[in-house]
C-alpha cells in the first residue's frame, strides 16, 4: 500500500518536472533565456578552466615521474621541433607547388591573409570548449588551430563560450591531401575519419596512390575547411587488400589533452 | 536538508569534472543508481537539477539532460510497479542505453567505451546491493512488519 502511494506521488512529480524541463528546453532552444544561461555558466566555466589546468598539471607530473628535469626539457624540445618540422615541410611543399604555378601563371593570386583570435581551452573531453563566443565574433564553422595544426571547427556558439568539434571525433570526415616530406605536390587524396582519442583513419585513398609511413596529412580545403593545414602524420599503412581503396592510421601531431591556448581563424 | 545540500554539492563537482575533462557521465549514473536503489521523490528533483547543471557545464541546450534523466527515472518507476528496479541486468542495460542515447544526441556519435564502463559499474554496484544490502534491508522490513 505504502509503495503504491509512493509510486503515485512520484508519478505526479515526474510529470510536473518533465513538463518544466520541456519548457526550459524550448526556451533555451529558441535562445530566449541565453542571458540567464550565460550568467549561470560564467562561474562554472571559471571552475572548469581551473580544473582542466589542474588536471593537465597532474598528468604532466605523472608523465614526468622517473625522468630528470633535463630529460623532460629535451623531450619537450624534441616534440616541439617535430611539430615545427612537419609544419615547415608542409609550407615548403606548398611554396614549391606555388612557385611552379607562379612560373606558369604570373600574377596568380596568393592565399588570403588569415586573422586569428586567441582563446583559452576550458574543457576538453569529447569536444573542446573555449572561452570565446558570439560576443567575441565567433561563428559556427570557424576553424580552430594550434601551432598551425588543425584542431577542428566551431560547432556551437554561446554568448561567451564555444564548442569545437575535434578532428578526431568519430562522426567527422575531413577531405585531405597527403604530402611527402621533401617532395613537392600531392601524393594522394582521401578522407580522414576520426576515431576515439586522437587516432584517425585515412580512407578513400586509391590503391594506385602511394602512401608511406611519415607522410604528412593536411586539409585539402574542400567542404568549408581551410586548405593546407597540417592535421597529422601517417603512422601505419594498412596492408593492401582487394578493396578499391586503401587505408592508413594517422596520429595527431599534438597532445590534444595538453592544449591550453588555441587560435580561431576569424577571417 | 543537510543531505540534500551534500548531494547538490556532489552533483556540482561532478558537473565541473564532466565539463572540463571527464568523459564518463557520472551525474546520469548517480541519478539512475539512486532512483533504482532508493526510489524517493527527492531523486526526481536530483534528476531535474542534475540535468540542468550538467547542461550548463557542457554548454548544451538547457533542459535536454533533465528530460533524458527524468524519462529514465520514469522507466524505473514503471518497472518498480511489478519488479525490483535494483535487479542488476535491468539497471545495467538502463544505464548503458540511456548513456548511449544521451551521448548520441550530445556528441553526435555513440560513445561505446564510456557507456560500457558506466554499464559495468552499474552491474557491479547493483549486484553488490542485490546480493548483500538489499536482501538484508528486505529482511529487516519483513521482520519489522511481523513485529508490528
Amino acid at each position: 500500500m505504502q509503495k503504491g502511494l509512493l509510486i503515485k506521488k512520484n508519478e505526479k512529480l515526474l510529470f510536473v518536472l518533465l513538463l518544466a524541463s520541456v519548457l526550459i528546453f524550448f526556451l533555451s532552444h529558441k535562445k530566449w533565456i541565453s542571458g540567464l544561461e550565460s550568467g549561470l555558466t560564467r562561474p562554472l566555466s571559471w571552475l572548469e578552466g581551473q580544473t582542466l589546468v589542474g588536471w593537465q598539471n597532474l598528468q604532466n607530473n605523472f608523465n614526468s615521474l622517473g625522468k630528470t628535469q633535463e630529460e623532460q626539457k629535451k623531450i619537450l624540445l624534441l616534440e616541439g621541433r617535430l611539430r615545427q618540422l612537419a609544419v615547415e615541410q608542409n609550407q615548403l611543399s606548398l611554396c614549391q607547388e606555388e612557385n611552379e604555378k607562379v612560373k606558369k601563371l604570373l600574377g596568380a593570386s596568393l592565399p588570403a591573409k588569415w586573422q586569428f583570435m586567441e582563446a583559452r581551452v576550458i574543457g576538453l573531453n569529447e569536444k573542446m570548449k573555449i572561452d570565446k563566443g558570439v560576443k567575441a565574433g565567433l561563428k559556427p564553422g570557424m576553424v580552430v588551430i594550434s601551432e598551425n595544426i588543425l584542431l577542428g571547427r566551431i560547432e556551437t556558439v554561446n554568448d561567451n563560450e564555444s564548442l569545437v568539434q575535434m578532428v578526431y571525433e568519430p562522426n567527422l570526415k575531413i577531405p585531405v591531401v597527403v604530402k611527402r616530406p621533401n617532395q613537392a605536390g600531392v601524393q594522394a587524396r582521401g578522407l580522414l575519419n576520426g576515431q576515439y582519442k586522437s587516432k584517425m583513419i585515412l580512407d578513400r585513398v586509391l590503391q594506385a596512390e602511394d602512401l608511406q609511413k611519415g607522410d604528412i596529412v593536411a586539409s585539402s580545403g574542400e567542404e568549408n575547411w581551410l586548405p593546407d593545414l597540417v592535421i597529422g602524420q601517417i603512422e601505419e599503412v594498412v596492408p593492401k587488400s582487394a578493396e578499391v581503396y586503401q587505408k592508413a592510421k594517422v596520429s595527431g601531431l599534438l597532445d590534444y589533452q595538453q592544449l591550453r591556448i588555441v587560435f580561431v581563424v576569424v577571417k | 536538508m543537510k543531505n540534500n545540500l551534500i548531494l547538490l554539492m556532489i552533483v556540482l563537482i561532478l558537473a565541473v569534472l564532466q565539463g572540463s575533462f571527464l568523459s564518463l557521465n557520472l551525474i546520469l549514473f548517480l541519478v539512475l543508481l539512486r532512483m533504482a536503489l532508493r526510489p524517493e521523490a527527492k531523486n526526481l528533483w536530483l534528476a531535474f537539477l542534475g540535468g540542468l547543471i550538467l547542461d550548463l557545464a557542457k554548454n548544451q541546450t538547457l533542459g535536454f539532460s533533465a528530460i533524458v534523466f527524468l524519462l529514465a527515472s520514469g522507466l524505473i518507476i514503471l518497472y518498480s510497479k511489478r519488479f525490483e528496479p535494483a535487479w542488476p541486468p535491468f539497471l545495467t542495460f538502463l544505464v548503458l542505453g540511456t548513456d548511449l542515447l544521451w551521448g548520441r544526441w550530445v556528441n553526435g556519435y555513440f560513445n561505446w567505451s564510456s557507456s560500457l564502463i558506466l554499464g559495468f559499474l552499474a552491474l557491479l554496484i547493483s549486484f553488490f546491493w542485490w546480493r548483500f544490502v538489499g536482501r538484508s534491508l528486505n529482511e529487516k522490513i519483513k521482520l519489522r512488519n511481523k513485529l508490528e
